[in-house]
């Protein structure tokens, strides 16, 4: 995992930790529901980064490692 | 200053974020029975008062005056500050507040809680601000700056819980309410993201109007609660509240210098 990568699943997992100490506190129904909208975008925005982009970029590395030719590249910080 | 990499960009918004979550370490009040909360929170008002007052005299100021250069000027500006949180009071009070007695009725919120929100929040605003700047100049030093303000967030988040308790909110309410204004660290860091050369200027004022309202705070609102019981026991346990407050805040300051050093 890259370090942009990383930084966004840091910044997600303080976000839905946030958000859950929120739900927990709050008492009125209607932002015990904005907070629970709020927890399901996040946790789609990462699990959705998850199956696009980390998924595949592991099966590619596992799949190629065998290939003595093969360098995962960095995508963030190399140049394509 | 260096460009606005990524790694400064998302390092200072996880850092803002993780300040905001550390606002909830006074939750351990929502657990606690009626009676129990009512023989606590006199103890966390003097923690309340010492860090507050450990925070603006031996931390804000000094470190406006190292910024500025001038003791004149920062004095003058504390002065400044102080009066305008007296009028800021004076105002609270006019436009909500019929009740002027430091006993809140039922379901009423006392000035001493609004004005520790308005305090706390520009507090939080300048450590935005401080995680930030530091970030643009190093990551490294981002984080040593973010340990420090978290160590010194948490005391003083306790004591803001007391004090909020005490101001007549329940304690959900007030965990909560002292996380609303813990959010002002991302619009610190915002700011300082999108403005970083107004910001670090900011700082010379920012600062010691910080310091100014928790002077105010702690010397007008909260040292009065504090008088309001005068057995031997509650002025020996809140005497040890209010000096382990400053004792607290004078560690960390060292704390902050060796990290900073190292």
């Amino acid at each position: 995992m890259n370090s942009l990568d990383s930084w966004l699943y840091i910044i997600g997992i303080e976000l839905l930790a946030i958000l859950a100490c929120v739900w927990r506190l709050s008492q009125e129904a209607t932002i015990k529901r904005r907070v629970r909208q709020g927890i399901l975008l996040v946790l789609g925005f990462m699990l959705a980064h998850v199956f696009t982009h980390l998924l595949p970029n592991a099966m590619a590395c596992f799949i190629f490692s065998s290939y003595h030719q093969f360098a995962p590249r960095n995508l963030w910080n190399d140049p394509l | 200053m260096t460009t606005l990499s990524y790694e400064v960009i998302f390092g200072a918004l996880a850092a803002g974020l993780l300040v905001s979550l550390v606002s909830f370490s006074g939750w351990f009040v929502i657990g606690l029975s009626a009676q129990r909360l009512h023989s606590l929170v006199p103890n966390l008002v003097a923690l309340a008062v010492g860090v507050l007052l450990g925070d603006a005299f031996i931390h804000l100021i000094p470190d406006a005056v190292t910024r500025q250069g001038s003791v004149r000027e920062v004095c003058l500006t504390v002065l400044v500050g102080m009066f305008v949180f007296f009028m800021l009071e004076k105002l609270v009070r006019w436009r909500h507040d019929h009740n002027t007695d430091i006993s809140p009725v039922a379901n009423e919120i006392l000035p001493l809680a609004k004005m520790n929100l308005i305090g706390d929040a520009i507090h939080n605003f300048v450590d935005g601000i401080l995680i930030a700047g530091s970030f643009l100049v190093d990551p490294a030093l981002g984080f040593t700056t973010t340990i420090a303000i978290i160590a010194h967030e948490i005391p003083q988040e306790l004591g803001d819980v007391g004090a909020l308790l005490r101001g007549g909110f329940k304690p959900r309410q007030a965990v909560l309410f002292n996380f609303y204004c813990s959010l002002t660290v991302l619009l610190g860091v915002m700011f300082t993201l999108l403005l970083s050369q107004i910001a670090e200027s900011s700082l010379t004022l920012l600062l010691p109007i910080a310091a100014s309202g928790f002077i105010y705070i702690a010397a007008s609102d909260l040292i009065p609660v504090l008088h309001e019981r005068s057995s031997l026991m509650q002025l020996s346990s809140q005497s040890l509240a209010f000096a382990l407050g400053i004792g607290f805040m004078k560690f960390i300051v060292l704390f902050e210098q060796t990290l900073l050093v190292a």
